[in-house]
């Protein structure tokens, strides 16, 4: 569904990713790890085609998307939904204005119909009605997130989803209600979705796999259990301060996998 | 010595990259004018914000900017004993020279910033590519509205600018130098020919093109937070105050040098 082949991706002269490759399959979630600054966020641009590779093959649906004209691309970023960090909502449109943008701006719908669906795609991130006439800014954080999620799903009834730190800020309970969220729009439609976080908590919550990204370079691929198993030192670095998190989910393992804590 | 070569050489090269990418962006926007969609709302937005908002400015500016040349200019005309000829100065240097800089640059220094800060803030944080994430086409959705809109408002602002400078000089022509308004006004009328009307209506249409260009490429070209959004917006100020200036020179020498025997 989505496939990077071989990214290289130059700012200047800085290099942001290095060789980096991997494979998002239909229904799957994906986790993409790592510190701040390490190159996540911008493999979510790449794949959206919102930047190019400076080398390297960009496939969404066995397409070739890394040559694309911007006028091609807007076909293909029909099928994609994407949650930018910290929403990036419209500050000068309303809620509803900014949930119901993509049919506004592309449907020939009435305003009435839009409407309506803005309201219960509102209802279906948890949102009461109320706020549909008042400004980003009016909003605590998470409600923003809800409404970039409510934003995203209307627009084009993605088959893919990228979440660019979705839960960063938020207190437990709000995160608890986004990851919840997360997960329930994967269910119905199969949907193939892309979680970049630094929150390791989260991010087993979510994902089917992992990759963990460190200094633009992909130095780990694959699942919970091989990940909490890894002796590399940069994935151990990264881990230790989440042992609380990763201590709970060996436990699980354990019951569920017959998973060895000492085996790490 | 061999550094301050290479470091003129590296600044050369930028601003030669610059000017070429502005090139590219304003062509971008120029084709982005026309075909589909039409933002039929944002533009008549943006014209209230350029032409209502900019019209007590533009106002104010004429009216003190043409009396002031007015009280120059019969002071200096006194002593030759040529007061008479007021109404023909005034109306040359406020149709061909005074009311397209000054709009211009009120223009420049209210709109441009506000342009520039606008777009540079959506850019900072992340709009222009949700925007794009959306198939929306964020030049066409936010630039060629400006660029439309300011092609529009700013000859009308200048024609209202010069009008009220004319105004203001002929107060001064009555209430100072003691002239009789039929006199001035025939003299202001006598000087609106074709040639200087055309040379006062081409400069406000270039202008606003040099407007636009530079507000939207540095709103685009933003990066760096918050400071990158304020040093863009004082980019955007300082680079068009300075190239309406030059191009305001370029095109009355050029419009001199083809259509003296006109003007």
């Amino acid at each position: 569904m989505i496939r990077l082949e071989n990214i290289e991706y130059y700012i200047g002269d800085i290099h942001i990713i290095r060789d980096v490759s991997l494979e998002v399959d239909e229904g799957e979630t994906l986790s993409i790890i790592g510190q701040s600054g390490s190159g996540k966020s911008t493999l979510l641009k790449l794949i959206l085609g919102l930047s190019r590779p400076t080398s390297g093959r960009v496939y969404i649906d066995n397409i070739d998307i890394t040559d694309m004209k911007e006028v091609q691309l807007r076909e293909v970023r029909k099928r994609i939904g994407m949650v930018f960090q910290a929403g990036a909502l419209f500050d000068s449109l309303t809620v509803g204005e900014n949930v119901g943008y993509y049919l506004l701006e592309h449907s020939s719908m009435k305003l009435s119909d839009i409407s309506e669906e803005v309201q219960q795609m509102l209802s279906f991130v948890g949102l009461p009605a109320e706020i549909i006439d008042r400004l980003p800014d009016e909003l605590s954080g998470g409600q923003q997130r809800r409404v970039a999620i409510a934003r995203a799903l209307l627009s084009t009834k993605p088959r893919i989803m990228l979440y660019d730190e979705p839960t960063t800020g938020l207190d437990p309970e709000m995160t608890d209600r986004i990851v919840n969220l997360i997960m329930k729009i994967k269910e119905p439609r199969n949907v193939s979705q892309i979680v970049v976080t630094h929150q390791i908590a989260d991010a087993f919550n979510l994902a089917d796999r992992f990759v963990m990204i460190d200094g633009g370079r992909k130095i780990f691929d694959g699942d919970g259990k091989r990940l909490l198993g890894s002796t590399d030192e940069s994935i151990v670095k990264f881990l230790r301060p989440f042992n609380s998190v990763v201590s709970k989910h060996c436990e699980l393992l354990t019951q569920v996998n017959g998973y060895n804590e000492t085996s790490r | 010595m061999f550094t301050i070569f290479v470091k003129i050489e590296d600044g050369l090269k930028k601003f030669i990259w610059e000017l070429q990418q502005m090139f590219f962006f304003s062509l971008k926007m120029i084709s982005t004018c026309f075909g589909r969609p039409i933002y039929v709302f944002e533009t008549f937005e943006q014209m209230h914000f350029i032409g209502i908002g900019s019209l007590y400015l533009v106002v104010l500016t004429g009216l003190f900017a043409g009396q002031g040349m007015a009280i120059q200019f019969s002071y200096e005309l006194a002593t030759l004993g040529s007061q008479n000829y007021l109404g023909r100065i005034l109306a040359i240097a406020v149709v061909r020279e005074l009311g397209p800089v000054l709009t211009g640059l009120m223009i420049a220094a209210r709109v441009s910033s506000g342009i520039t800060a606008e777009i540079a803030a959506m850019v900072s944080s992340h709009q222009v590519d949700a925007m794009r994430a959306f198939g929306i086409d964020p030049v066409r959705k936010l630039a060629a509205p400006r660029l439309i809109s300011l092609i529009v408002m700013v000859p009308a602002l200048t024609v209202i600018a010069d009008a009220i400078a004319l105004l203001g000089g002929w107060i001064i022509a009555i209430f100072i130098a003691h002239m009789s308004s039929t006199l001035y006004w025939a003299n202001v009328l006598d000087r609106l020919r074709f040639g200087n009307l055309f040379i006062g209506l081409l400069k406000p249409a270039i202008f606003s093109l040099v407007i636009a260009f530079i507000a939207c490429y540095k709103g685009f070209t933003t990066r760096g937070g918050t400071r990158g959004v304020g040093a863009s917006t004082t980019s955007s100020v300082v680079t068009s105050s300075i190239t309406l200036l030059i191009v305001n020179f370029l095109i009355t020498k050029l419009v001199i040098s083809l259509f003296a025997g006109y003007l």
